[in-house]
């Protein structure tokens, strides 16, 4: 049986969600998924502190392929996170196009932080009330093996 | 028997930012007659431009030895370790469980030439673990450096198997002796070597199996540095 895919979409300019973010990243591979880790851009790109200028080099954005290539997505967000900013809306944009397109089914939504409701008013139902991202990864690469078996 | 694994039959990636030659398959590369020698089961030569480097990524139960020849990699991972990896040290990384990290070229201007290096543990679900550690120059002239193996005397990793580093001087030989039962593998990570009576060059490997013992010997003139795993 193939290792669920994790993808793992976060927002961050000091480096706190990105801890967040590779907890849960932790947390999926500790129950054996493959995982993507995806920062969602600055919408100015001009964060010039010392974890942003990183974060810019060591990540890309999420694309069409990264969703549609995972069985499972977790979207962490922080309390100060612009989720009407142009990068987030085009990935929740994206989320939801694909799902009217039907190419969402089967796979786990999770969030960290204050998407859920944004997610359930898109349609998803953002599953596992976990608060400790670790648990969280864990729990969404399990259900996401569930749903492959 | 001594069985040649030439640099010219390797698998190659070039990405631009990563020029890499696979001595065992990996990623895009998949031959089924190179997957891995007894415990060994990735040896990555890689050139990594200025500023660049793999993003986070995940590991789990792989012991993971990376070694550097040129520049300098910085290393990060979700332990929080946060390390800048140099020309004669060594950094093991027992994944065990899970850890995510990632490794750049800290350089702006310097190209990165390392060897990563990935052995199967011998136990699932270790405590994932971090170290680095460094030597003089002066320890593998001439004689094997001890860089990793289940002991306490180098970088730990978990497996019955130890990795050696040595770069001898043309005409000056190191040997090893291979105990019965095991196996060795030689890898040429620069210049030229003869390894029992055999040339090998930059990029060249050697399986060894059934041999009693082995011997370096630095060739053509400026004599070569090898990587030498002793397996069960």
């Amino acid at each position: 049986m193939s290792q669920p895919v994790v993808l793992v979409t976060f927002s961050c300019h000091t480096g706190e969600t990105e801890k967040l973010a590779l907890s849960a990243a932790v947390g999926a591979v500790q129950a054996r998924a493959l995982i993507r880790l995806r920062r969602i851009a600055d919408a100015d790109g001009t964060d010039s502190n010392e974890d942003a200028i990183r974060m810019r080099k060591e990540y890309v954005g999420p694309t069409e392929a990264d969703v549609l290539g995972a069985d499972a997505l977790i979207l962490a967000t922080s309390a100060d996170t612009n989720v009407q900013s142009v990068p987030w809306q085009d990935f929740l944009n994206l989320l939801l196009r694909l799902r009217s397109e039907d190419r969402l089914s089967r796979k786990i939504v999770a969030s960290i932080g204050k998407l859920a409701p944004t997610l359930a008013d898109l349609g998803f139902d953002a599953v596992i009330p976990v608060s400790d991202p670790l648990l969280l990864g864990r729990s969404v690469a399990e259900a996401a093996r569930s749903l492959k078996t | 028997m001594i069985t040649l694994r030439k640099s010219a039959e390797r698998g190659h990636s070039n990405r631009g930012w990563l020029d890499s030659y696979f001595s065992f398959s990996f990623a895009d590369y998949y031959d089924p007659n190179h997957m891995g020698f007894r415990a060994l089961r990735v040896i990555n030569d890689d050139r990594i431009q200025p500023g660049q480097g793999f993003g986070p990524h995940g590991h789990r139960d792989m012991e993971i030895i990376t070694y550097v020849l040129e520049g300098h990699l910085l290393h990060r991972d979700s332990m929080g370790e946060r390390h800048i990896l140099g020309p004669n040290e060594v950094q093991t990384m027992s994944a065990g469980t899970g850890i995510v990290h990632s490794e750049f070229n800290a350089s702006q201007a310097e190209e990165v030439h390392s060897i990563q290096i990935w052995i199967l543990p011998d136990r699932e679900d270790v405590t994932p673990s971090y170290q680095q550690i460094a030597f003089s120059p002066e320890e593998k002239q001439g004689h094997l450096r001890l860089l990793a193996g289940p002991d306490k005397a180098a970088t730990r990793i978990h497996q019955d198997a130890r990795l050696y580093v040595t770069e001898v001087a043309p005409q000056q030989s190191v040997a090893h002796k291979i105990d019965t039962g095991r196996a060795a593998w030689v890898q040429v990570v620069r210049g030229n070597v003869v390894l029992n009576g055999r040339d090998l060059s930059e990029g060249d490997a050697a399986a060894m199996t059934d041999e009693p013992e082995l011997t370096l010997t630095g060739a053509a003139s400026m004599g070569g540095e090898v990587l030498l795993f002793d397996l069960r």
